[in-house]
């Protein structure tokens, strides 16, 4: 039933993005003016080049900010300061003091989707998370992450515990068989939606500028224009907005899934 | 477009990575300095509120001090006072004792010169009444020669007075 369940949204989502026209980016370009193997090869890796790009982009920076690691810190270092800082104090706001260790790839994460929903609205490049591969492989990551945690900090049989409702009582290993199903299909619906929440949305936001696009350039081809009218533009901010809230939810709801995860004494931090 | 297993297992290999990355050369680098901050931040406060303190315990030892030293300053100045009054008091003394023992010996001395004065008044009231009573002898020839000789004899006394 799940199976079917999920290749009928792979259905949907191939449908959606077959229905929905993005920006033409460098890629796009390369691959329709110079037919060879490695524009091919870009072409098929094209959301790949992008995270990669994207993932290149804070690494550089990171670099740059952090290696001096100055105690007066320097415009840069003080920005990356601020974002480690308030992606911890978010973190830790949620989990308590123990999510410090969950800060790194909850914080990589954050960084990494902003950037990344942030690439579509510079010219000639792409937002690779408005691809479902890009934003499955994020969500597959968390799923791992957090079943890691959960087998780290509970223990196998806590782990299983955890995935049978804890039962304490006869009501509650009664239910056992209706709970642990109910609980692994929770555990795997949750990368699901994050990651469809995340391409549609960014997907979504492309594809509204892209029409935007087309529809200011259509306005003014009866004047032979070269450029067309910047219609795009309160979406491009929009997209900025949306763009944060995306990255900000799915970090946010891998925080939560790791909190509860934890084991309940560590919750009650 | 279909959903890539190879593309997936690329992307989520390409995150882990990043966040091995990043692990290493920011999230726990900054972090630790974020803490380090905080700590030394933390330190200057207390370091300030101790500062306070020590400034505040200094100012009433200073107080204290001064209280203590104008308390002091104030009882000296009595000391300073009294004793003045009672080495006045001594020196007046003195004086008046000193003055009455010079009054004493002045007194003493004048009736050592009364007395003196006496002795010799008596003397020469002698050596006139001889003298008198020899020339009223020399001379005793009428009654009005005589009245005259007990007159001089008189006014000679007036003037030895």
């Amino acid at each position: 039933m799940v199976e079917e369940h999920m290749h009928e949204v792979t259905h949907q989502v191939a449908h959606a993005e077959e229905g929905l026209k993005e920006l033409a980016n460098w890629i796009t370009l390369v691959n329709e003016y110079r037919h060879g193997s490695v524009a091919h090869f870009l072409h098929h890796w094209e959301n790949v080049v992008f995270s990669l790009t994207a993932a290149l982009f804070l690494v550089g920076i990171s670099f740059l900010a952090a290696r001096k690691k100055l105690l007066i810190p320097t415009p840069l270092q003080n920005a990356l300061e601020l974002a480690v800082e308030s992606l911890d104090n978010l973190v830790t706001g949620i989990i308590g003091p123990r999510g410090r260790a969950y800060v790194p790839f909850i914080g990589t994460l954050f960084l990494y989707i902003l950037i990344q929903n942030f690439m579509g609205l510079v010219p000639g490049m792409k937002s690779p998370t408005s691809s479902l591969n890009t934003t499955a492989a994020l969500a597959i990551c968390v799923f791992g992450y957090v079943q890691g945690i959960g087998i780290k900090e509970n223990g196998i049989l806590g782990y299983v515990d955890h995935l049978m409702g804890n039962p304490r009582d006869l009501v509650g290993w009664i239910m056992t068989p209706l709970n642990l199903p109910l609980h692994i299909l929770e555990e795997l619906i949750k990368p699901l939606s994050l990651s469809l929440r995340l391409f549609g949305n960014v997907l979504g936001e492309d594809s509204l500028i892209a029409a935007f696009v087309g529809l200011g350039i259509l306005a003014l081809s009866f004047m032979k224009s070269p450029i067309g009218l910047p219609l795009q533009f309160p979406f491009l901010l929009l997209s900025l907005l949306l763009g944060t809230i995306q990255a900000l939810v799915f970090s946010l709801l891998t925080t939560i899934y790791i909190s509860l995860m934890l084991p309940q004494e560590a919750h009650e931090h | 477009m279909n959903l890539s297993l190879q593309e997936i297992l690329t992307q989520a290999g390409a995150f882990i990575l990043l966040v091995w990355v990043l692990k290493k050369m920011a999230w726990k680098p900054l972090l630790k300095l974020l803490d380090e901050r905080r700590e030394r931040i933390l330190k200057g406060f207390e370091e300030i509120e101790h500062t306070k303190q020590e400034v505040q315990k200094l100012k009433a030892d200073y107080e204290h001090s001064r209280a203590h030293i104008e308390e002091e300053a104030h009882r000296k100045l009595q000391e300073s006072v009294d004793e003045g009054k009672r080495i006045s008091r001594e020196l007046q003394e003195e004086a008046r004792r000193e003055a009455r023992a010079v009054l004493e010996k002045a007194k003493e001395d004048i009736s050592l010169e009364v007395a003196k004065a006496k002795v010799t008044l008596r003397g020469e009231i002698a050596d006139l009444t001889l003298a008198a009573t020899e020339r009223l002898l020399k001379e005793k020839l009428d009654e009005t020669k005589d009245k005259e000789i007990v007159l001089d004899f008189i006014e000679d006394l007036e003037k030895l007075k």
